[in-house]
């Protein structure tokens, strides 16, 4: 889960206070957010820090230390230490965050939650919208394959007033879409201009060639005769046109955003251009989301004006015409979505007893319009459009089991009587280990990842085709499932080669065999094995422990002569069934075998299935529905 | 009357009536070590049966140089002997063309030759003296004792002295020269019977032998009853036993699943190979969620392709993904790819089981059902991370299951793992709604820690099944839990173990 900053007094002075209660405060917090479902990791002291460059400030832990690159321009800080100013200390409120609700992510926003959860401002939010002035047409190429990236809404915000706190909160806000709603810009993309560098009143989203143009990117000076880049350049040569270029690269053409002169605003999802960036004078901005997902793109636009609002209260918001080849729609829509919510359904989920009325409270305090109930029994309900995680009106009972407080659930059990019932393998498995730690075996557990050189060639054996392999492992050490208990009994040994001798050891798990009979095309199986490690330890005494375990799990064994080559030639022998069947491997571990491990004893093993060995069939996979 | 067989032995030779003894003597006598008859006899005078009369004395030897001249004279012996041959004077650089000494030897015997008397230097001549002893003169005390004592003979003074050898003169002369003589301070013991010893033994008495092991021999002609078993310092510590014992993890294993045998759930189990469509499609995770990226989820290369189940649930769940399907749900709103949901996956949580069981469960029925197995994640090692680790899932599928029946159902699971204290916080997890982080209040660090989430499946994932009741879901991973129950700094000590914390780590903590 990431880690939201949260400036502490920014969000309190947005809190505010309601009539006659007493401000809240910071110890306030400590209780109250994971009452809302925000996880706090501590109340901090962050060290702040500006990029010269493009304005844009870090907040850093102590442990963090100064960002050695700007991820807004890329300035390199290590090389340009001038360009980084060192802004002292301010207090922030960690949270750990999941990425569903990007709307409470900035000061506006939380404190828009925290309000109405304290009854201080309740029902839905209600946000002016003023008449379009500006129109963006956009390019059909951008709904080709090679140049994807169709979806776009605008919108403009006017009478900002900045400071060096509202300008980090704006910024941050950008950056924490990125990640949590556009998949680090690949769904949606966000960008932020000074409106009065921008000309004309029809701005053009086009599909260009990677050479078509040039125009000077984010973070480098126009006096700078090499500022001027094309598309491709800035892939080639900008930090963040680096870090972002797998977004593009696949494409034959880039989506670049222009005025109604042709001046650069920025070239989706890479970088704003240098000319309209917005600095601390800025007293308007345009603001624009790209993307490929039409849904996505517009709840982000929906979030970014309506926190500004709740970070700026003064801001006017403007919006946008998008004239595409689907149609010509006003962006940002603020019409909240409807949904029907059924009062029994919500009470008996929750677990309360609530009426229409209790209901309609309870989600008016989490920023729900509640329209009047003609039925008693069903609810009207309008979700803010800056809401992205309500699919179903079950995500509108969680919001009101929020709302009335988890603490206040009365704790009880289903009344339903069930009886209990273990798996035999489990059961049979339990008997296993009792015999072997009756035997003065210990036991361990083993990772069941392997790979072919633990597995196979330390063992003297071709690779078993039977083992299940991982197309993306992220070691070569676990590149398989393990098809053998015994790798990882003489790993142990080999850990343990200090200690006194005798060891005994065992381990009773499952193996996984590729097996096309079976609907996943693979299968677990129960195997049980031991060794002994010793001075004197040979092939008698793993045979006896073999007879004694077999005995004692109420079963008969036959001992055939075999030949493995993992064992010494003429001490290896089969484990057999009455019918003949192979059911395990016993003998004494071949020297080589013992020098790959590293090993300077005598080694007995011994390895069996359970499931064969009791005749335990497993099938819970493949168990159909009748049954019941 | 008994008495410890060695003590009768001892008190028995001394009512034999030759009179008190020396403990050589007695040891000697009796055939036993003397620190035996020495231990013995203490343990009598304790008694007041004996009593022992100590003398000290004086044992001689020879050193290794005075061992020298028991078989050639004294040097100043020597040097008298050439001055009488001589004339009664010499040059004292000529004395040794006289004799065997050399001219070293020589200048040592003069301050013999001094102390005695025996000669005296004039200018270059050494003229003999008053003292010297006479051509007819026998040996001086310190030339006897050197011959009594020949043969690296010990002998205490009273013995030299009865044979005639002037001990104190002699030894008193050897005194002064390094090595010569070696006098120690011996005692001797002589023990004798007290009127309570005679009156003992008139009364008569037994011995008892003391013994350590009770033989069978012993058990069997009852000759244990002669003999005392010798008692031990029973607070001496024993050799360390260590028992063959299940690993520590597994106890923790079979503690969640005997919580849940007790609570009336039933037992499943799934494949490590998972279809996506399992894994991930029927829990309403999208196709393009970050979770089931290459980077988070192992997919397997080996089989290559998981069959999927009846059509009916697949297109239930294809629709549920898309928009909805008549769940009520406005879906996730993008084309969902059945080939997609037929890639293998190691599965990356248990609760891939759980879902499967909801499949086969049938509608309308009660249902608890939980699952304890590995689950993979594509995690880099670290000490709280493996790309393998355990996880237990439960479910309970009821007509009241409500978010009040899953806090109701967390405490009481919970306080059978030994968490009287827990708490729920809202939270969120992808296939739950509403859904619920539990905190548990921890004794042994005096803080609440967060184990595990919980909370009821979303309709998106139950009606799909087929399921209409409500299901309370809730997991936890269990090495988190069994790395605070041990102490445990390392994920990794848990599967990489040692042989120490295998023998040692008992099986019951308090």
């Amino acid at each position: 889960m990431p880690i939201i900053d949260m400036p502490v007094d920014a969000l309190l002075g947005r809190i505010g206070r309601g009539a006659g209660a007493a401000p809240v405060s910071a110890d306030d917090l400590r209780t109250l957010l994971p009452r809302l479902g925000c996880e706090l990791d501590e109340l901090a002291e962050m060290q702040e820090f500006l990029c010269k460059v493009c304005g844009k400030i870090y907040d850093r832990t102590e442990a963090q230390g100064p960002p050695l690159l700007c991820a807004n321009c890329g300035a390199d800080f290590r090389a340009f230490p001038e360009e980084l100013e060192d802004r002292g200390t301010n207090r922030v409120l960690r949270l750990d965050m999941l990425a569903v609700r990007p709307d409470i992510f900035d000061p506006g926003g939380m404190a828009r939650y925290v309000r109405g959860f304290l009854g201080l401002q309740t029902g839905l939010p209600e946000y002016v919208i003023n008449a379009p002035r500006i129109t963006v047409e956009v390019d059909p190429q951008l709904g080709d394959d090679d140049s994807y990236r169709p979806h776009i809404a605008c919108a403009v915000v006017r009478n900002v007033q900045l400071d060096s706190n509202t300008i980090k909160m704006v910024m941050n806000l950008q950056e924490d879409l990125h990640w949590a709603l556009g998949r680090d810009r690949k769904l949606a993309s966000i960008g932020v201009y000074d409106l009065d560098t921008l000309k004309g009143d029809k701005f053009h989203y086009d599909a260009v060639e990677p050479n078509g143009l040039r125009f000077v990117p984010l973070g480098f000076s126009p006096d700078d005769p090499d500022a001027e880049m094309t598309p491709a350049e800035i892939l080639e040569r900008h930090k963040t046109g680096q870090a972002y270029a797998h977004l593009l690269k696949p494409m034959s053409k880039y989506p670049l955003l222009r005025d109604g002169e042709g001046t650069v605003l920025s070239m989706p999802p890479i970088i704003n251009s240098e000319s309209t960036r917005v600095k601390m004078e800025t007293t308007q901005f345009f603001v624009d989301v790209t993307g490929m997902s039409q849904r996505t793109v517009d709840r982000a636009l929906n979030i970014i004006v309506t926190s500004l609002k709740e970070i700026m209260p003064a801001v006017q918001v403007e919006s946008v015409i998008i004239e595409s080849a689907g149609g010509t729609r006003m962006t940002p829509d603020l019409t909240p979505a409807e949904m029907t919510l059924d009062v029994r359904e919500a009470a008996e989920t929750i677990g309360i007893d609530v009426n229409a009325a209790q209901l309609a409270e309870l989600l008016e305090s989490m920023g729900h319009g509640v329209e009047e109930a003609g039925h008693a029994d069903r609810l009207t309900v309008l979700v803010p459009a800056y809401r992205n995680d309500v699919m179903h009106p079950i995500d509108l009972i969680e919001d009101a089991a929020i709302a009335y407080g988890y603490e206040n659930l009365k704790a009880e059990l289903v009344p339903t009587f069930t009886v209990g019932s273990p798996q035999e393998i489990e059961e049979r498995s339990a008997t296993a280990r009792r015999v072997l730690t009756g035997l003065g075996f210990h036991q361990v557990m083993t990772l069941v990842l392997t790979s072919g050189p633990a597995a196979f060639e330390k063992w003297r054996i071709e690779a078993d085709e039977r083992a299940v392999q991982i197309d993306n492992p992220i070691s070569v050490e676990q590149t398989i499932c393990r098809v053998s208990l015994l790798p990882g009994l003489l790993e142990t040994l080999a850990i343990n080669k200090q200690y006194d001798l005798p060891q005994y050891l065992f381990e009773v798990g499952d193996c996984c065999f590729v097996d096309a009979e079976r609907e996943t095309g693979a299968r677990e199986e129960r195997l049980a094995a031991a060794a002994l490690i010793g001075t004197h330890v040979g092939y008698a005494d793993v045979r006896a422990v073999a007879d004694a375990f077999v005995h004692e799990m109420g079963v008969k064994c036959v001992v055939q002569a075999t030949e493995h080559n993992s064992y010494i030639p003429g001490r290896v022998a089969a484990l057999c069934d009455e019918h003949g069947t192979r059911i395990g491997t016993m003998g004494e571990v071949h020297p080589e075998v013992l020098e790959a491990y590293g090993l300077k004893h005598p080694v007995s093993v011994l390895e069996l299935s359970v499931e064969k060995l009791l005749g335990v069939v497993r099938s819970e996979g493949e168990r159909m529905k009748a049954e019941g | 009357m008994e008495l410890p067989k060695n003590e009768y032995d001892v008190l028995a030779r001394l009512g034999a009536g030759e009179g008190p003894r020396l403990v050589p003597v007695l040891a000697d006598e009796l055939g036993l070590d003397q620190s035996v008859v020495s231990a013995a006899c203490v343990a009598l005078r304790e008694a007041g049966v004996v009593e022992i009369d100590e003398t000290s004395y004086d044992e001689y030897r020879l050193g290794s140089a005075g061992a020298v001249y028991v078989e050639r004279p004294l040097p100043e012996r020597v040097v008298v002997e050439v001055l009488r041959a001589q004339g009664g004077s010499c040059r004292l650089t000529e004395v040794p063309e006289h004799c065997e000494l050399d001219a070293g030897q020589v200048g040592q015997s003069l301050r013999w030759l001094n102390q005695r008397k025996w000669a005296r230097k004039e200018g270059d001549e050494l003229v003999l003296g008053d003292g010297a002893p006479g051509p007819e003169a026998g040996p001086e005390p310190d030339e006897q004792l050197i011959k009594a004592l020949a043969g690296e003979r010990v002998a205490s003074a009273g013995e030299l002295e009865a044979e005639g050898v002037p001990v104190a003169a002699g030894a008193k002369l050897l005194a002064k020269r390094k090595n010569f003589l070696v006098v120690k301070q011996r005692t001797d013991r002589q023990v004798g019977l007290t009127d309570a010893g005679r009156e003992l033994l008139s009364q008569g008495v037994r011995g008892r032998q003391k013994v350590t092991q009770l033989t069978p021999e012993l058990l069997a002609e009852g000759g244990w009853r002669d003999v005392e078993l010798r008692p031990y310092d029973v607070t001496l510590a024993a050799k360390k036993l260590y028992p063959g014992k299940e690993h520590p993890f597994q106890r923790t294993l079979d503690r969640v699943r005997r919580v849940f045998l007790e609570m009336g759930f039933e037992e499943i189990s799934s494949p490590w190979v998972e279809a996506s469509f399992w894994d991930f499609d029927a829990l309403f995770q999208p196709q393009d969620h970050p979770a089931r990226d290459m980077q988070d989820t192992f997919y397997v290369k080996r089989p290559g392709r998981c069959e999927l189940p009846a059509d009916g649930l697949v297109e239930q769940v294809k629709a549920t993904h898309e928009d909805g399907g008549g769940t009520g749900s406005t879906g996730w709103q993008y084309r969902w790819s059945r080939d997609l949901a037929h890639r293998p996956v190691l599965r990356t949580h248990t609760t891939a089981a759980t879902i499967r069981a909801l499949a086969r469960h049938t509608n309308g029925r009660p249902g608890k059902y939980f699952v304890i197995g590995p689950v993979f994640r594509r995690e880099t090692v670290d000490y709280k991370h493996l790309p393998v680790f355990h996880q237990v899932d439960g479910i309970i599928v009821d007509k009241q299951a409500s978010l009040a029946t899953l806090v109701g159902t967390l405490s009481a699971f919970y306080r059978k793992m030994g968490f009287p204290k827990v708490t729920v916080t809202p939270s969120f997890f992808p296939y739950t709604e509403p859904s619920a982080e539990v905190h548990l209040y921890l004794e042994s660090r005096k803080d609440w820690v967060e184990m595990g989430g919980s909370g009821l499946f979303r309709p998106e994932v139950t009606q799909p099944m087929g399921v209409d009741d409500r299901v309370l879901a809730w997991g936890l991973g269990l090495e988190r839990l069994a790395m605070m129950t041990y102490n445990l700094k390392s994920i990794g000590d848990l599967f990489y173990a040692t042989m120490p914390w295998l023998r040692e780590e008992p099986l019951c903590r308090s």
